[in-house]
């Protein structure tokens, strides 16, 4: 974890070995930084030191030193500190003996035997032999819920996932209750699990050092199981997660703690989304669906030529195409790199609800570009101080970036602002909860610029274009009239303004020195996440928040920014790699000659010299100028037979419902549909021709996430029945049109993509390997920008407008 | 006259001598109590139910890995054993499966007529495996307890 550079730092001496650290680190952190490894049950990364399991005992020499446990003591300047020392190791192995007296031993039937802490430190320490004896309390399992067992004769009472589940999930679902040898970890207050406010994350099975907690599902032993390295597809937060699996199934997925943006926290769609991979809906082989409504199972070779054939005949604007905001990045450059260069057309957009589409509307006109975030989710970590959160439930929307939340206000001290109709975890722990009228939120914002104002603790954001004509919208409205609106208090609405403007310091004389404050709002969630909650129009409380941050000049600042929430996990990639109407990948305009240009060298090259005219299907010779299709012209040109076929990706997001029902009725008047999924879902069943598409967990590629971290994504399993991956099913479709984009590993799209996108110049699959990379990186020894700044000067810029939405 | 005498005394000698060649296959022979034949699945003397807790622990330790354990998570919360399949073929009757398994419910049986007229004969499902042991002690006791010389001497 990265370390402010003002922070005091120590030096103490452990094994021999001087060990320099920021102050306040406890000695088994600063032994781990060291290279030394001490054994310890309770101590789980970024959870409170809690010091029960007394395995981590260390000596510290000296006057006053002694045995002492480890995970709970901060390192002491000067401090002379023994890890594996005789009197360290005669402790811990009584203390292992004691653990022994009344622990199961069951181990050949315990699902953590292989991975067990205990049974680890068991076999490190020599024990044995027992001498402390006594007959067994056996007990039963106790069933949580559905997916959470609990064995009590296998509990060691550590504690870590109560500690996780209150500090790091917020819910407190679980907790500790009873004394001495009845102490028991149980649902909170008794009830049954369903009925708290359990998430079902399964991190309390994650963090178990022994086997009390298990996953009902999962019945294998660690050492049967593969495990592979990949990121998780069911959000735009992309958790590094460790997916095993043996036989070709994915048994489960386990977590690579202190790694990856989610430091190996997961959500309840993390670990146990893979068992939608099994699910009864998948498709399996290739189906066309005739008139009166038949299925009939194709092979690939008889589904290529078919649609190859019928496509031929719609080239040109009576084309469009639709790319699944969480397919890879590759897959979606090479949709798009179809549409354009095979199809002729810019009729290329992502799948999405009409709220993301409002977001992305307001994102534009306010940063000039469609960044999710500005900045990086790490900067809860270390700059943040004060937090704005905007919209419905964080925790459903993005459960892992609501961890950090948590964490900032628990351990940084960071101050949260909360303003959400929904009743969260988050909004009781916060400082400040304003809960709106339906409707209300972008009001409520202005209000709270105007509060800003007010109280002189607007410092920036003058000099952005647009200021003027906002600042008088803005004179127009009044903190009490805004109040009155919104069902807010005054007194509230003043707080919040001067908390989060003041990042958390509470107005002073110095107002250039105000701590960083970021924004998060989840208003793309808005009727996903919580149906009956109205917030307004997306559009007008994402330009509010983008217009707060410019006020108070949080925009280009480490710990500042906007972060928009968008949900499918590569909103961003998919947006990047050019699946829009008006933008080819990296954010070039169609209507730029140079850049289409650029383009079309490195792609028409591969139709053949002479390539055939057939059926009045022309190899393409230059790009499309004219700008594709936005969604509502799309509908339009649908009902008024303009575009007459299309080829549409199908999502996860969309796999039991239509994701926006007025595009899917229109849908029905196409004359010849084609989709890719994995499912059967709606869309699905409207098609002409399915072709099935390999889930997230069983493709190589990459994701970029809502940081713009571009991240590896592994094959883990291999595809269910004959599923390929969009870019396999679009190279078999151009080289039976005739166009040389053959079928290619997805690294050799990425260096095509490396080559001519500039911000994704320095991707390159064996830099990913180590770690994700923040784009824009324009070469490969290009950090990367994690922070975008406004204005001409920084190398990774936003053009910044306050946008006059109320 | 007295070499043909002398040498059907032999034979005579023999004729009322108890019979010591085994007519296999009508008649079987008694294997050694630790003969090492096919593994097979116990059952509880007792209730009747299988033994087995489905740890893996014997698939684990094969050492020609021709066992193949499926597990199910059960409704206790438990393991319970799903498939459980021998593939006769690779077995080299070593018996570290059942000195292995923690609650000896897989013991090395009499059973030593493995020829088959197809391969697939040579795999052995759980079903198989328990009618082979359901009634075999475990390979320990069946040594130790009443077929040792010593026992039967005392009998």
């Amino acid at each position: 974890m990265a370390t402010r550079s003002d922070v005091k730092m120590v030096t103490g001496k452990i094994n021999g070995q001087d060990v320099t650290v920021p102050a306040g680190t406890t000695i088994l952190e600063a032994a781990r930084e060291a290279g030394i490894e001490v054994p310890n049950l309770c101590y789980q990364p970024l959870l409170r030191p809690w010091g029960s399991c007394r395995i981590c005992t260390v000596e510290i020499l000296g006057k006053r030193g002694g045995l002492i446990e480890s995970c709970a003591t901060p390192l002491g300047e000067g401090m002379e500190v023994l890890t594996h020392s005789e009197p360290c190791i005669d402790a811990r192995q009584f203390i292992l003996q004691m653990y022994l007296i009344d622990h199961a031993l069951d181990c050949p039937t315990c699902d953590k035997s292989g991975e067990c802490y205990l049974q680890d430190n068991t076999y490190l320490h020599n024990v044995n032999t027992n001498p402390y004896r006594r007959p067994k309390f056996a007990q039963p399992y106790v069933h949580f819920s559905d997916i959470i067992d609990y064995k009590w004769d296998r509990c060691i009472m550590c504690n870590r996932c109560t500690r996780v589940c209150d500090e790091m999930i917020g819910v407190t679902a679980i907790e500790s209750s009873y004394r001495g040898m009845d102490a028991a970890i149980t649902p909170a207050f008794g009830q049954s699990l369903d009925d708290t406010a359990c998430t079902r994350c399964g991190m309390c099975i994650a963090v178990c050092p022994v086997g009390a907690l298990t996953d009902r599902h999962f019945a294998h032993h660690p050492w049967e199981l593969d495990a592979t390295e990949t990121i998780c597809g069911f959000c735009d937060v992309g958790c590094t997660i460790s997916v095993e699996s043996n036989k070709g199934i994915v048994r489960r997925v386990s977590h690579l703690w202190e790694r990856g943006v989610n430091h190996g926290y997961t959500c309840e769609a993390g670990r146990w989304g893979h068992e939608l991979l099994q699910n009864p809906d998948r498709i399996f082989y290739p189906y066309v669906r005739d008139e009166d409504g038949s299925v009939y199972e194709v092979t690939w070779d008889d589904a290529i030529n078919t649609a190859a054939e019928t496509l031929a005949h719609y080239q040109g604007d009576q084309f469009a195409a639709i790319a699944s905001p969480d397919s890879t990045n590759e897959e979606v450059y090479a949709l798009q790199l179809f549409t354009r260069a095979v199809m002729g057309t810019n009729n290329i957009d992502r799948m999405l609800t009409p709220s993301q589409r409002s977001v992305e509307m307001a994102v534009r006109a306010g940063l000039g570009d469609d960044v999710s975030n500005t900045n990086n989710m790490q900067e809860l970590f270390t700059d943040v101080k004060a937090a704005m959160v905007v919209g419905p439930d964080i925790g459903k929307a993005a459960p892992v970036a609501s961890y950090w939340f948590y964490h900032s206000r628990q351990y940084r001290e960071a101050k949260t602002i909360v303003i959400s109709m929904d009743d969260f975890p988050l909004c009781r722990r916060s400082e400040v909860w304003l809960n709106p009228k339906p409707g209300t939120t972008a009001t409520l914002l202005s209000g709270i610029a105007r509060a800003i104002i007010d109280k002189g603790l607007a410092k920036g954001g003058s000099d952005v274009t647009g200021y003027q004509q906002w600042l008088a919208t803005i004179q127009n409205v009044s903190v009490a009239q805004v109040a009155a609106e919104t069902g807010v208090a005054v007194a509230n609405i003043e707080a919040a303004a001067i908390l989060w403007a003041s990042g958390g310091a509470g107005i002073s004389a110095d107002a250039d020195s105000y701590p960083p404050a970021l924004i998060y709002h989840t208003v793309a969630h808005q009727g996903s996440v919580s149906e009956n909650d109205y917030y307004g129009d997306p559009a007008e409380i994402a330009a509010a928040c983008n217009n707060l941050a410019f006020l108070t000049g949080n925009i280009g600042r480490a710990g500042g920014g906007v972060a928009a929430m968008r949900g499918p996990a590569n909103y961003q990639g998919a947006t990047q790699m050019g699946a829009h109407p008006s933008f080819l990948p990296g954010g070039a305009s169609v209507e730029s000659v140079a850049d289409r240009e650029a383009f079309g060298t490195a792609w028409l090259d591969r139709w053949a010299e002479k390539a055939k005219t057939r059926n009045g299907f022309l190899p393409v010779r230059s790009l499309p100028t004219s700008l594709g299709l936005s969604r509502d012209e799309l509908i339009k040109a649908i009902d008024a037979g303009g575009v007459k076929a299309m080829v549409i990706d199908g999502t996860v997001a969309g796999r039991l419902q239509l994701i926006d029902p007025e595009l899917g009725a229109a849908l029905d008047k196409l004359e010849f549909l084609l989709v890719l999924d994995s499912f059967n879902s709606p869309l699905a069943l409207k098609a002409d021709m399915v072709l099935p598409k390999a889930a997230t967990l069983e493709k190589d590629g990459t994701l970029t996430n809502f940081d713009r971290t571009v991240q590896r994504v592994r094959a883990t399993v291999p595809a269910m029945g004959e599923s390929k991956p969009v870019h396999d099913v679009i190279g078999m479709l151009s080289e039976r049109m005739g166009y040389g984009f053959p079928v290619m590993p997805a690294s050799q799209i990425m260096s095509e993509i490396g080559r001519l996108v500039p911000s994704y110049g320095g991707i390159t699959y064996s830099r990913l390997e180590r770690s994700g990379t923040v784009t824009p990186a324009t070469s490969f020894a290009d950090p990367g920008s994690p922070i975008l700044v406004g204005g001409p000067d920084g190398r990774a810029t936003l053009s910044l407008a306050y946008t006059a939405a109320v | 006259m007295f070499d043909e005498v002398k040498g059907f005394a032999v034979t005579f000698k023999r004729l009322f001598a108890p019979k010591i060649t085994i007519q296999y296959p009508e008649e079987k022979r008694d294997m050694a109590p630790r003969f090492r034949g096919l593994p097979s699945l116990r059952v509880d003397p007792e209730s009747g139910e299988a033994l087995c807790v489905a740890c893996g622990l014997c698939a684990r330790i094969c050492p020609t890995s021709c066992l193949e354990m499926h597990v199910v998570p059960s409704e206790e919360g438990d393991r319970e054993l799903g498939e459980f399949i021998l593939k006769a073929g690779r077995c080299m009757f070593c018996g570290l499966c059942s000195q292995v398994c923690p609650v000896d419910a897989i013991t090395m049986s009499g059973e030593y007529e493995l020829s088959v007229m197809e391969r697939d004969g040579l795999v052995y499902t759980k079903t198989e495996l328990a009618t082979i042991g359901y009634d075999q002690d475990t390979w320990w006791e069946s040594g130790l307890i009443d077929r040792t010389p010593k026992v039967r001497e005392a009998q």
